[in-house]
C-alpha cells in the first residue's frame, strides 16, 4: 500500500525537479549577462535573472525536503500523516505561490519605493527576494508542514530517535525564515540577522535536516540498523551544530560587527570540514559493511557523491576562504560564487536526487531490475558539469580577489579592471560551458527517472498506477 | 596578508584540505580491503598535508594565533579517520554479537 | 558507553546547548555595537560629516576617519530626517534589489561594484565632469537617475525609474554606509 502521504510526496518530487530545471535555465541566462556588454539592457535585469535562479534553487531544494520527510514518515510510524488532506491542500498552494511569484517578478521585475512594492513585488534581500504575501504562504505551509509531522508523532504515540531531531531542527528551521520579511533600515543590523537565516539554515538546520533524511535513506536503502544510524545521527548533529552555530562567526568579518568575530568565526568555521570528514568515512564504512545489500546503485552512488560532495564543496572549498586574512580578499567576488554552487550541489542538490531515486524504486520494481546506462550518464554529467563550473568560478574568483580586492583596493575602477581580465572573462566563458554540460545531465536525469525501473521484468502492481495516476 | 601571497596561501589550505580528504577516504578504504597499499597511501596523504601545514607555518605570514589553530587541526585530522572508524565498528560489533 | 545512542544525544544537546549560549550573548553585544549610533556604527546625522577611511597604524586596518561639518546637498539634516533620509534610501535599496547586482559589505552580487565606500570613491571628480554636477552628491545623483546614458566600461546600469527623491536618499545612505567601521574591509581602498 502507498499512503496517501507517500502520494503526496511523489508530487513534491515533480514539484522539485520542475523547479530544479527552471533553476538552470534561470542560472544560463544570468550567465550570458557576463559575457555580452549590455544583455538586455532595460529590457530583463541580471537582477531578475539571478532572482529566479537563487529563489528556485532555495524552493526545489525545500519542496525535495519536504517530500523526502512526507515519503519516509508513514513508514516510520507505519500510520497515515495526520492532516494529510490539508497537506495535500498547501502543496497546490505552494505551487501556485511560487508560479505567481516566478510571473510578477518576470514581469514586474520591480516595484517603486513604497512597502507595497515589498508586499507584492520583490523585497531585494538576497536568496528571500519573493514578495511578503508569497512569503507568508511560504511559512504557513512550512508551519503546516511541522505541524503533520508533531501530529502524527502524536497520535502514533511513538517517538523515533531520527524523529525526534527532526522535530527540534524544524522548529528553529521555521523560525529563522521569519527573517524573510525584515525591512530592517540599518543594514549592519539587518545582514546580522539576514546571516541567521542564511548561515543557520546551510550550515546548521540545513544539515541536521538532511542528517534525518539520510538516516531514513540507510535504513531503507541498506537495512542498516537503528541503533547505529541513530548514534550516528547524534554525533554528526553534535558535531555539525558544536561547529556551525559559531562558525556562522564568518559572516561577521566586514559586516559593521565587531572584531571578536575574526578570530571566533575563523576558528570555528575552519573547524566544519572536520565533521564532514566524518560523515565521508561513514559513507565508505556502508559502502563496504551493506556492499551486498545494495540494490539500488543509482541511489547509493549520489549518497556517495552528497557526503564527497560535501566535504568538498563546503569543507574544502569554504576552508580555503574562511581564515580572515584571505577571506578578506576572496569576498564578495566569484570565488563566493565558486564555493556557494559546490556546497549546495554537494551537501544538499546529490540528497534530494538520492531520495528521488531511492523512492523510484520502492514505487517502480520492488523486485526488478533498477538499473540503467542512463544514469550513470546523468551521474557524470551533472558532476562533471559542476565541478567544471566551480573550478571555472574559483579561477575566475582567485583573479578577482587579486586584482580587484588586493591590488586595486575594490573601487570601482579595480572592479571594472578585474572584470577584463583574461582569467575573469575566460573563467566566465568555461562556466558557461560547463553550465551547459550540466544542463545536458539535468536532462539526461529527467529521462531516467521516467524510465528506469520499468523494465519488463517489473511488475506491474496496482502500485504505480496509482502513482502515475 | 600580501597580495602576492593570497592565492599561495589560499591554495595551500585548500590542498591541505584536501589532503586531509583524501587521507581519511583511503584510510577507510584500506581498512575496508584490508589492503596494506592503501593504507600506506593513506599515510602518504597525511604526509602531505603536515609538510603543507609545515610550508604555511614557515612560509605565509598568517597570524601566530592561525598557525597554531592549523597544527590543532592537523592533529584532529590525524585522529577523526580512525576514532570514526573504530567508533564505527563497534556499534556495528555490538549489533553482531545481538543477533 | 559508545554503544549506547543515549550517550551520543547528550553529547548534541550539550554541545548545541552551549554553543547557542554563547551566540545570543555575544549577539546581545553585537547588536549594542551595530545600533546607529552604536561602538562601530555611526548615527544617522554623520550624513552631515566629512567622511575619510585610512589606514590607522595601532590598528593595522583602514578605518573610517569622522572629520568636520560636510553638508550634503547644502543641507544640515536633524536626527530625525536623516533617520528617515535613511529608511527611504534602504527602501529603494530593496525594491529595486540593487543587491542583486552589486554588494554592499561584500554581500549581494557580483555583476556589479562593492557599494561599501562608494561615497569615497576616486571615480566621482571625473564623473562629476561626464555629468556636469557642481559637486560628488549631484553627479550620483544624475547617475542614479539615469544610469544607461553613462555606460561604465563594460557594465551598463540599467535604469530603474529613481527620482529625484529616491536619489537623494540613496546617496544619503552611500554616505552613511561609508562611515561604518568594517574590520579593514575593502583593504588598500583607493591606494
Ligand atoms: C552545506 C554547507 C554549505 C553551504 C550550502 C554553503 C553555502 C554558502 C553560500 C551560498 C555562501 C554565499 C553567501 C552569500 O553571500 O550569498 C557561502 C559563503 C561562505 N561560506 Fe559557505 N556553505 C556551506 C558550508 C561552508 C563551510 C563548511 C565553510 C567553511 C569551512 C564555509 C565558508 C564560507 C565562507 C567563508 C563564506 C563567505 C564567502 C565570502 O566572504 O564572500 N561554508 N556559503
Ligand atoms: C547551468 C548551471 C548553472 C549556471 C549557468 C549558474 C549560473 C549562476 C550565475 C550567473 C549566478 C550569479 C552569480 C553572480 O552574482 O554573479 C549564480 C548564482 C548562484 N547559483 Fe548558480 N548556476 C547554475 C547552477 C547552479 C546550481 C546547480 C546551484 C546549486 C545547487 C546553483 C546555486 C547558486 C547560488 C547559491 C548562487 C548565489 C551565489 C552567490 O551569490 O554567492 N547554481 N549562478
Ligand atoms: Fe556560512
Amino acid at each position: 500500500m502507498i499512503y496517501r502521504s507517500q502520494q503526496l510526496a511523489l508530487r513534491y518530487f515533480a514539484a522539485s525537479m520542475l523547479l530544479f530545471g527552471v533553476m538552470i535555465a534561470a542560472g544560463l541566462l544570468t550567465s550570458l549577462y557576463y559575457l555580452r556588454v549590455g544583455f538586455l539592457l532595460d529590457v530583463f535585469h541580471f537582477s531578475t535573472a539571478k532572482i529566479l535562479h537563487i529563489d528556485t534553487l532555495v524552493l526545489w531544494l525545500l519542496m525535495g525536503f519536504l517530500g523526502s520527510v512526507y515519503w519516509f514518515l508513514p513508514l516510520e510510524l507505519e500510520r497515515e500523516v495526520e492532516w494529510i488532506g490539508l497537506a495535500q491542500k498547501a502543496f497546490w498552494i505552494f505551487v501556485g505561490t511560487v508560479a505567481a511569484v516566478a510571473a510578477t517578478l518576470s514581469f514586474v521585475q520591480y516595484g517603486g519605493t513604497s512597502a507595497a512594492s515589498l508586499w507584492l513585488i520583490n523585497q531585494g534581500r538576497k536568496y528571500v527576494e519573493a514578495p511578503r504575501w508569497a512569503c507568508v504562504l511560504i511559512a504557513a505551509v512550512l508551519v503546516l508542514f511541522g505541524v503533520n509531522v508533531v501530529a502524527t508523532a502524536l497520535r502514533a504515540r511513538r517517538m523515533t530517535g531520527i524523529l525526534a531531531v527532526l522535530i527540534a531542527d524544524l522548529i528553529p528551521l521555521i523560525v529563522l525564515f521569519l527573517n524573510a520579511f525584515s525591512a530592517e533600515p540599518n543594514m549592519s543590523k539587518d545582514l546580522f540577522w539576514w546571516w541567521w537565516l542564511i548561515h543557520l539554515w546551510v550550515e546548521a538546520t540545513w544539515e541536521v535536516f538532511i542528517g534525518c533524511v539520510l538516516a531514513w535513506s540507510l535504513l531503507h536503502l541498506l537495512g542498516a540498523s537503528r541503533a547505529i544510524v541513530e548514534s550516528w545521527l547524534y554525533v554528526e548533529v553534535a558535531m555539525v551544530l558544536g561547529t556551525g552555530i559559531l562558525g556562522l562567526g564568518h559572516h561577521y568579518f566586514w559586516i559593521g560587527t565587531p572584531s571578536y568575530w575574526l578570530g571566533i568565526g575563523g576558528f570555528f568555521s575552519a573547524l566544519e570540514p572536520l565533521p564532514l570528514l566524518g560523515m565521508v568515512i561513514h559513507a565508505i564504512y556502508d559502502a563496504g559493511a551493506h556492499r551486498h545489500q545494495i540494490l539500488n546503485r543509482p541511489a547509493f552512488a549520489w549518497l556517495l557523491a552528497e557526503a564527497f560532495g560535501n566535504f568538498l564543496g563546503a569543507g574544502v572549498w569554504g576552508f580555503m576562504m574562511t581564515l580572515p586574512q584571505i577571506n578578506l580578499f576572496a569576498h564578495g567576488t566569484q570565488w563566493t560564487a565558486s564555493h556557494s554552487h559546490f556546497a549546495f550541489w554537494g551537501a544538499y542538490g546529490c540528497a534530494v536526487i538520492s531520495v528521488i531515486y531511492l523512492v523510484l524504486q520502492k514505487i517502480r520494481a520492488g523486485r526488478g531490475d533498477f538499473e540503467s546506462q542512463a544514469w550513470k550518464w546523468a551521474f557524470a554529467l551533472l558532476n562533471i558539469g559542476l565541478v567544471g563550473m566551480s573550478s571555472a568560478l574559483l579561477i575566475a574568483g582567485m583573479a578577482q580577489a587579486f586584482y580587484e580586492r588586493a591590488i586595486g583596493g575594490s573601487t570601482f575602477q579595480a572592479f571594472l579592471t578585474a572584470q577584463a581580465n583574461r582569467w575573469m572573462t575566460e573563467g566566465l566563458q568555461a562556466r558557461v560551458l560547463f553550465g551547459l554540460v550540466f544542463t545536458l545531465g539535468y536532462f539526461v536525469l529527467l529521462y531516467d527517472f521516467w524510465k528506469i525501473g520499468k523494465g519488463r521484468r517489473a511488475p506491474e502492481t496496482t502500485l504505480r498506477k496509482e502513482a502515475s495516476g | 596578508m600580501k597580495p602576492e601571497e593570497l592565492l599561495f596561501a589560499s591554495l595551500l589550505l585548500g590542498v591541505f584540505a584536501l589532503a586531509g580528504g583524501a587521507y581519511g577516504s583511503f584510510f577507510a578504504i584500506g581498512k575496508l580491503g584490508r589492503s596494506r597499499l592503501l593504507l600506506f597511501t593513506s599515510r602518504v596523504f597525511f604526509g602531505l598535508q603536515a609538510v603543507l601545514c609545515l610550508v604555511l607555518l614557515r612560509v605565509s605570514t598568517l597570524h601566530l594565533g592561525w598557525k597554531l589553530f592549523l597544527v590543532a587541526s592537523l592533529l584532529g585530522y590525524a585522529v577523526v579517520p580512525p576514532l570514526a572508524w573504530s567508533a564505527l565498528e563497534s556499534l556495528h560489533g555490538k549489533e553482531k554479537g545481538k543477533s | 558507553m559508545i554503544g549506547d545512542p543515549r550517550f551520543w544525544r547528550s553529547g548534541a544537546l550539550s554541545a548545541t546547548t552551549v554553543m547557542v549560549a554563547v551566540l545570543v550573548i555575544l549577539s546581545i553585544d553585537t547588536l549594542r555595537a551595530i545600533r546607529a549610533g552604536g561602538r562601530n556604527v555611526p548615527a544617522y546625522t554623520v550624513i552631515n560629516r566629512r567622511i575619510g577611511y585610512a589606514m590607522d597604524a595601532a590598528t593595522n586596518r583602514y578605518r573610517p576617519v569622522l572629520g568636520g561639518e560636510e553638508l550634503l546637498f547644502g543641507r544640515r539634516y536633524s536626527a530625525q530626517e536623516a533617520a528617515e533620509l535613511i529608511e527611504r534610501g534602504k527602501l529603494v535599496i530593496q525594491t529595486r534589489a540593487c543587491l542583486d547586482c552589486h554588494t554592499m559589505f561584500g554581500i549581494g552580487a557580483y555583476y556589479a561594484p562593492d557599494l561599501t565606500k562608494s561615497w569615497l570613491d576616486p571615480i566621482w571628480p571625473s564623473w562629476q565632469a561626464m555629468t556636469q554636477a557642481s559637486s560628488r552628491e549631484e553627479a550620483m545623483v544624475r547617475f542614479l537617475q539615469n544610469p544607461d546614458r553613462y555606460p561604465i566600461g563594460i557594465r551598463i546600469m540599467p535604469n530603474l525609474r529613481i527620482d529625484r527623491a529616491d536619489a537623494e536618499a540613496l546617496v544619503a545612505y552611500l554616505k552613511w554606509l561609508s562611515s561604518i567601521e568594517t574590520n579593514g574591509f575593502p583593504a588598500r581602498f583607493g591606494d
